[in-house]
């Protein structure tokens, strides 16, 4: 049985993920940024969280999370994704805040909305088009929560989703094992969760 | 590395639209979910986690949960209840009640709110808002705020008394400063007169804010749904008409559908091929079908 490990960094709505990993019986640990040091090699990794790009990556460079993230990843292969925040911590940097480096697992940058006419941040319920075929979403019409001020800058190859709020941004990304997601599965109902119970099932697979 | 980076994704042809979001808005008294009849009398509803676990099913976009109580009482809304009920739902949870403090947010965070109101709060000690939204970041505050008409302009009131004379375009300037991620403008005028929402003043909030509105009190019927939708940019918060019927916002949901208005298509009811009345409520049963989805 897989074992997924969810990356807790102090920001954010954790419950929320691990309601829908118990929802379906994976099981997972959390590995907190407290803890004093990071040595467990799990199947596969969620890097959840909402809040300012800036702050979540003092807390992840400081507590070495990071080099454990980068380790896991890149080294041994191992599948991660990130939602929302979670997602953009993955590539290059943010504007947020005067700016900051991310984790840099995939090039792109993050910058904030503008719109003279539209309300910022994006909330709600919108849909996704499916650029190209991938493990966490066929193709399809559902709509998904999304909650965000920022969106990402990223190549069209590392793109298997977009979606459109002022101007079309991407809401699905994948760089080899490395996924991005910038709504909100675990709040996005059945379309939403069976999206977590997709990777968690990549995750196996990827170990098979 | 700049002209690796695509600034214009390629050109598809979809309809990608942001859906406009009814929401459930729940009272608290204590542990109880009430019903609140003016701002004086309350009917008993019952149980949170069952409330939730009906509204998982009846297509709520996003769920809010007040306990109107706590500010008053110097307390804050019971977490490990938020706790246990935010098991029953995978939809968003907007929770206040008292909060006072980052520490206090957080907790409510922990317990699976994913975003939380801010009320009376706002009028003290304004510093702990700047460093939530550091912390959380600006789409987990949401600021809000009881509106009256008085003679010539709308105003705040605080724990059903008017504050400082605050206008409420004033408030609205001081909230979008501050940086909350959305405001919650409710009107004590319509608040359960069954109505319909304040269209005037949510137009005015709507000119002016730059960050999503929620508008709240009067809804009555789905017409009144329909309404706000229609001449007003902001969600819908359905407040006591929730509990009057079974479906209650899978109906409502069917019948803005029916009329065009873009709203998320419903996950588990089917009421595509039901008659509505003219004020929204569905025809007898002769008339309409309800069919459950396979999934």
């Amino acid at each position: 049985m897989i074992k997924i490990g969810v990356i807790n960094y102090g920001m954010g709505n954790l419950l929320s993920v691990t309601n829908v990993l118990n929802y379906y019986k994976i099981s997972y640990d959390l590995i907190n940024y407290s803890d004093k040091s990071f040595d467990q090699t799990y199947d596969g990794y969620i890097l959840p969280g909402v809040g300012s790009f800036k702050n979540a990556m003092d807390i992840i460079n400081q507590s070495g999370l990071s080099e454990y993230i980068l380790r896991e990843v890149k080294l041994k292969n191992k599948p991660i994704l990130g939602i929302c925040l979670g997602m953009q911590l993955l590539f290059s940097s943010s504007t947020e805040g005067g700016g900051a480096n991310g984790i840099e697992l995939i090039e792109g940058t993050i910058e904030r909305f503008d719109s003279p006419v539209f309300k910022i941040p994006h909330v709600g319920w919108n849909q996704i088009a499916i650029l190209k075929k991938n493990l966490l979403m066929a193709d399809n019409n559902n709509d998904f929560y999304f909650d965000h001020s920022f969106y990402l800058k990223t190549h069209v190859d590392n793109i298997i989703g977009s979606s459109e709020y002022i101007h079309e941004f991407p809401s699905i990304v994948n760089k080899g094992k490395i996924y991005g997601l910038q709504f909100h599965p675990e709040k996005s109902q059945i379309y939403g969760t069976e999206v977590i119970k997709n990777f968690a099932n990549l995750c196996g697979e990827s170990n098979a | 590395m700049a002209q690796k980076l695509l600034k214009i994704l390629p050109i598809f042809v979809v309809n990608l639209m942001l859906r406009k979001r009814v929401i459930a808005l729940i009272l608290l008294k204590g542990d109880l979910v009430i019903q609140a009849i003016g701002f004086k009398r309350y009917l008993p509803i019952g149980k949170l986690s069952i409330v939730l676990e009906y509204l998982e099913l009846w297509d709520v976009d996003e769920v809010i949960i007040l306990d109107i109580d706590a500010s008053k009482n110097g307390k804050t809304i019971n977490f490990g209840l938020i706790g246990e009920a935010s098991k029953k739902i995978f939809v968003p949870l907007t929770v206040g009640g008292g909060l006072s403090s980052v520490q206090e947010i957080e907790k409510a965070i922990h317990n699976g709110a994913d975003k939380v109101s801010i009320n009376s709060a706002f009028f003290g000690n304004k510093m702990f808002i700047d460093e939530a939204i550091q912390n959380f970041g600006s789409q987990c505050i949401v600021l809000a705020a009881d509106v009256k008409l008085r003679q010539d302009d709308y105003y705040v009131y605080l724990n059903n008394r008017q504050y400082e004379n605050l206008k409420v375009s004033e408030w609205l300037k001081a909230a979008i400063n501050i940086g909350a991620g959305e405001v919650f403008i409710n009107s004590m005028d319509n608040d359960g007169k069954k109505n319909g929402y304040d269209l005037d003043l949510m137009k005015m909030i709507d000119n002016y804010s730059t960050v999503p509105v929620v508008a709240a009190g009067g809804v009555g019927c789905p017409k009144h749904v329909e309404q706000l939708f229609n001449q007003v940019d902001s969600a819908a918060a359905i407040g006591n008409i929730l509990y009057h019927k079974e479906h209650s916002t899978s109906l409502i949901k069917a019948y803005l559908k029916a009329s065009n208005q873009n709203v998320r298509a419903s996950l588990f009811l089917n009421y595509e091929n039901s008659e509505f009345n003219v004020d929204g409520a569905l025809k007898p049963i002769e008339h309409s079908s309800i069919f459950l989805k396979d999934n």
